[in-house]
């Protein structure tokens, strides 16, 4: 998923990943989240533009003022290899959005590039439980959560969780 | 003569030689000490910065008395860092900055326009949109170990306009000319001593003050004074002025705070005037200087005329010797003291809420790394909140002192933010302001009827089996429990109530339906969910369990109410945030975490219950209090004899957990409702929170039933109520009633036509 961000960060490199075999390197700050591949499938899916139109956000999706801005620096901050201060700008948002479900699926997001695919799993599902009729990103939630299952060994979940995303949409 | 000469030659030179060891071992030890960390510096522990956006919820009110606690100035035109002017509803101020653990917040001036208990607008002063800012955070303590020095360190282009002046006019005119010892400072204290016939004066230099308090002891003889005159003297020959005179700012002891000494300009500021350094105005920086002298006899809060009087004479001085102009110090003469007064918001310890960060911190850190490192410790602490959770308390009590036996009730509270875990206030006593047993982490009690939510949780989890509408008895029974005692439980009213609703059993509070439920789904599994919301606990599976036997802090209940405040997400309440190095390099995170433990609509059902615990259940006076509209659950617990007084609830963003009872464990006059909800709901009409809303989980469905009946019906019939249930375990809508039939029929008919 696209945060919709001001001038031009929003080509920052958020939504690539290049595969590899790097050792998972939770914590690592100098690296941007690419450095933790899935142990099951050498490399995973980027969960980014899955089901949100590549324009930015859809209409409903988009944010103002305060959440925005924190999630643009929390971004920054993820591009820097800065995941602790990402984390904490996020929690900052939700502290300000409690019941915001981007701010908690990027939360998902940042503690999936920190090596913590449990928690990553939990904040989507915290997450789902605010975006009732935003079915993009519910999807969107879900294919974190499948690639949070993938990451944990958990097959068979992640399989249903791929599911729900296609059913959401 | 001859040989007596030589002798005399030869002793003078092994006294030179002694003379010079003697140097160079002093030069060692002038540098060794000053060349490394100068000093060690406790932990510094800082409330939430005060965050700032449009539409946030926040009082003028509030926001003013943060900005006072934070010794921001009241100006008509903003001059600088720490200035603010109020305009009706629109306040504008300039920030100091402050850095955090991830971003720095830049000094800036900012704009709010506040509309009722909203943040209307927020722009920078040039008028440019601004979407979010933070004050600087409120410093709430620190790690002192006993008896031991406290700083602030500051650096010398932190100093404000005339403080090195006034100090080298009032202390060591000669500062900048002399070379460690003022010939002429000598010639005049030894002028005063001998017409005095005592020591009364010591003519001692800055350095020479400097070196006295970093070296040596406080005796007052001869040799000390000559080892301190060579030591200054060797400080001057190494270092220069600059560095000497800053060692100096930050060495002073300005102050005694109980066990901890006040050291240091840096620190005296923000210890009197809640100000930093750099911000004080020439008649503070008079005041502080003069207090140099005699930091207890002129201690301002003590003794203000004294120090008034001290202040001026300074004043005197400057104007005297043309450091200030004559208007400036006539204007500074006439301001008051302006010492922040102790026990405002600025000055308070609040001992039960460091205590909770402090037993954090020693999990995590050496006690010498805490009081010596210099760290910077971020919590969630709200100084708002727990204000208003202080004077609830205290307002409460006050209007229930009227009942025998409410003087010797203590009392224990925790106010925590459901949708992040994070503690915001801790009242650990009647008397706040002291530190001493921290009843809100360590009185464990009985927590009666607060258990029963996590019964009726258990049944609704199963909902092919239960609902808010099934059927209960309230009917008395006995059973031998495991331990082989006869339990026999009582309603409070001890009246049975018949057959009833499932929910109507935890609305009221009734034991006898209550405990059934408990026991038909079974006290283990009852113990399970409770483990499952986050309490720990080792409680046997004895039946009383279902009654509130067991014991818990209300630390304990907090986290245990917190999962089911939060859609069955449960999380490990935290005071902490983050932590900086004296240096502001990020050292440690305490991250948010959560975990569902729950159905979220299990939870929402209970909740459901919840909220109607406060509109027509036990919890219902809350509603004298508050307005209809604030949707609120909770639920009140009253252990046996009225021993312990409970209530527990929340809104969308506040959790608050009160417990009153008596230190002894004797009984008082007060039950849940009548005691802890008393203060609890005072608490919620200060703190104004938002209504609670739990978005609907899909698996949910709102059913309209006959309210007599508990069969399906229609919106349009008598007695129809709408109920929450587990889709699928809803009962079948019934037929529509009176004129809306043939409507709806018509409807139906055209639709097939339609179609």
């Amino acid at each position: 998923m696209v945060v919709m961000v001001p001038g031009g960060v929003s080509s920052s490199p958020i939504q690539s990943f290049p595969a590899g075999n790097a050792p998972v390197q939770a914590g690592v700050s100098n690296q941007p989240w690419s450095a933790s591949p899935s142990a099951v499938s050498g490399g995973f899916v980027a969960p980014a533009p899955t089901g949100i139109p590549s324009g930015g956000l859809a209409v409903d999706e988009q944010l103002d003022g305060p959440v925005l801005s924190l999630l643009t620096t929390a971004q920054q901050q993820q591009g820097g290899g800065d995941l602790n201060g990402a984390a904490s700008s996020l929690e900052r948002a939700q502290r300000i959005a409690p019941s915001e479900p981007q701010v908690l699926y990027r939360l998902a997001e940042v503690r999936m590039a920190q090596g913590d695919a449990a928690q990553a799993e939990q904040f989507a599902r915290r997450g789902l439980s605010y975006a009732s009729g935003r079915p993009a990103l519910q999807a969107s939630l879900w294919n974190l959560i499948a690639q949070a299952r993938e990451r944990q060994g958990d097959a068979a979940g992640a399989a249903q969780a791929r599911e729900q995303a296609r059913v959401s949409l | 003569m001859r040989p007596w000469l030589g002798w005399a030659i030869k002793l003078s030179l092994v006294g030179l030689v002694v003379f010079a060891v003697f140097a160079v071992y002093l030069d060692a030890v002038v540098q060794e000490k000053f060349s490394g960390k100068r000093w060690t510096v406790p932990a510094k522990v800082y409330a939430r910065p005060l965050e700032l956006f449009v539409g946030q919820k926040l009082a003028k009110d509030d926001f003013l008395k943060e900005l006072d606690a934070l010794g921001y100035r009241r100006e008509n035109a903003l001059s600088g860092p720490g200035g603010v002017s109020v305009a009706g509803n629109n306040i504008e101020l300039h920030s100091r900055g402050f850095q955090f653990y991830e971003s720095t917040e830049p000094s800036q001036r900012v704009r709010v326009r506040f509309s009722g208990d909203y943040v209307a607008g927020l722009s920078q002063a040039s008028g440019a949109n601004l979407a979010v800012a933070r004050l600087e955070p409120l410093m709430i303590g620190g790690l002192y170990p006993a008896h031991q020095e406290d700083r602030l360190l500051i650096k010398l282009e932190q100093v404000p306009p005339y403080l090195i002046e006034t100090l080298v006019a009032i202390e060591d005119r000669e500062f900048f000319n002399h070379f460690g010892v003022s010939p002429k400072g000598i010639a005049r204290a030894v002028w005063v001593n001998a017409t005095a016939g005592q020591l009364r004066q010591g003519g001692s230099t800055l350095t020479q003050q400097l070196v006295k308090n970093f070296f040596l002891t406080n005796e007052r003889t001869l040799s000390r004074k000559a080892t301190e005159a060579m030591m200054a003297v060797l400080l001057e020959l190494h270092y220069d002025k600059q560095d000497i005179l800053e060692a100096y700012l930050n060495e002073v002891f300005l102050g005694q705070d109980g066990q901890r000494a006040v050291h240091g300009f840096g620190l005296a500021s923000q210890y009197f005037f809640s100000q930093p350094l750099s911000e004080l105005k020439l008649d503070q920086v008079a005041l502080l200087v003069g207090m140099v002298k005699g930091p207890t006899f002129f201690n301002p809060r003590r003794n203000p005329e004294r120090a008034l009087a001290r202040r001026n004479l300074v004043l005197d001085v400057l104007a005297e010797q043309g450091v200030a102009s004559l208007a400036h110090v006539t204007a500074a003469k006439q301001k008051p003291l302006g010492i922040t007064r102790r026990g405002s918001l600025a000055d308070s310890s609040f001992p039960a809420f460091m205590d909770l960060v402090k037993r954090q911190l020693r999990e995590d850190y050496q006690e010498q790394d805490l009081t010596e490192e210099g760290l910077r410790i971020f919590t969630s602490f709200d100084p708002i909140l727990q204000l208003k959770a202080e004077s609830a308390l205290a307002d409460s009590l006050k209007r229930l002192s009227g009942r025998k036996g409410v003087d010797q009730v203590e009392a224990g509270m925790v106010v925590t933010s459901p949708e992040s875990g994070e503690i915001q206030a801790v009242v650990g006593s009647r008397q706040p302001r002291f530190a001493g047993f921290n009843r809100a982490l360590d009185a464990v009690r009985p927590i009666g009827s607060l258990i029963k939510p996590a019964i009726y949780l258990t049944a609704l989890e199963r909902p092919s089996q239960y609902t808010l509408t099934s059927l209960l008895e309230d009917q008395p029974f006995s059973i031998k429990g495991q331990d082989g005692q006869v339990w026999s439980p009582q309603n409070f009213d001890r009246k049975a109530h018949g057959t009833i609703y499932l929910y109507q059993g935890l609305v009221n509070s009734y034991n006898l339906s209550t405990a059934k439920l408990g026991l038909e789904v079974g006290v283990p599994q009852v113990l399970k969910t409770l483990n499952r919301l986050g309490v720990e606990h080792e409680w046997p599976a004895y039946p009383s369990m279902l009654l509130g036997a067991g014991a818990l802090s209300p630390m304990g209940v907090a986290t245990m109410y917190q999962t089911m405040a939060n859609g069955g997400f449960s999380t490990p309440l935290r005071s902490i945030r983050n932590v900086l190095t004296a240096e502001g390099e990020p050292l440690k995170r305490y991250p948010f975490q959560i975990q569902q433990r729950f159905d979220a609509g299990a939870v929402y059902l209970l909740q459901h219950a919840m909220q109607r615990s406060m509109t027509e259940g036990t919890g219902r006076s809350v509603y004298s209090q508050l307005p209809r509209s604030l949707a609120l659950a909770g639920k009140t617990g009253t252990s046996n004899d009225s021993r312990d007084s409970w209530f527990a609830g929340f809104s969308q963003d506040v959790l608050a957990v009160v417990w009153l009872g008596r230190d002894d464990n004797g009984p008082t006059p007060l039950t849940g409702a009548t005691g802890a909800l008393q203060v609890w709901a005072d608490f919620m009409r200060k703190a104004d929170p938002l209504p609670l809303d739990m978005p609907m989980p899909e698996n949910v469905v709102q059913a309209w039933i006959d309210s007599s009946s508990g069969q399906g019906t229609d919106p349009s019939c008598p007695n129809a109520v709408q109920v929450p249930y587990i889709r699928g375990s809803q009962p079948v809508a019934g037929p529509a009633c009176g004129i809306q039939a043939p409507v709806d029929e018509v409807m139906d008919w055209m639709r097939g036509w339609l179609d």
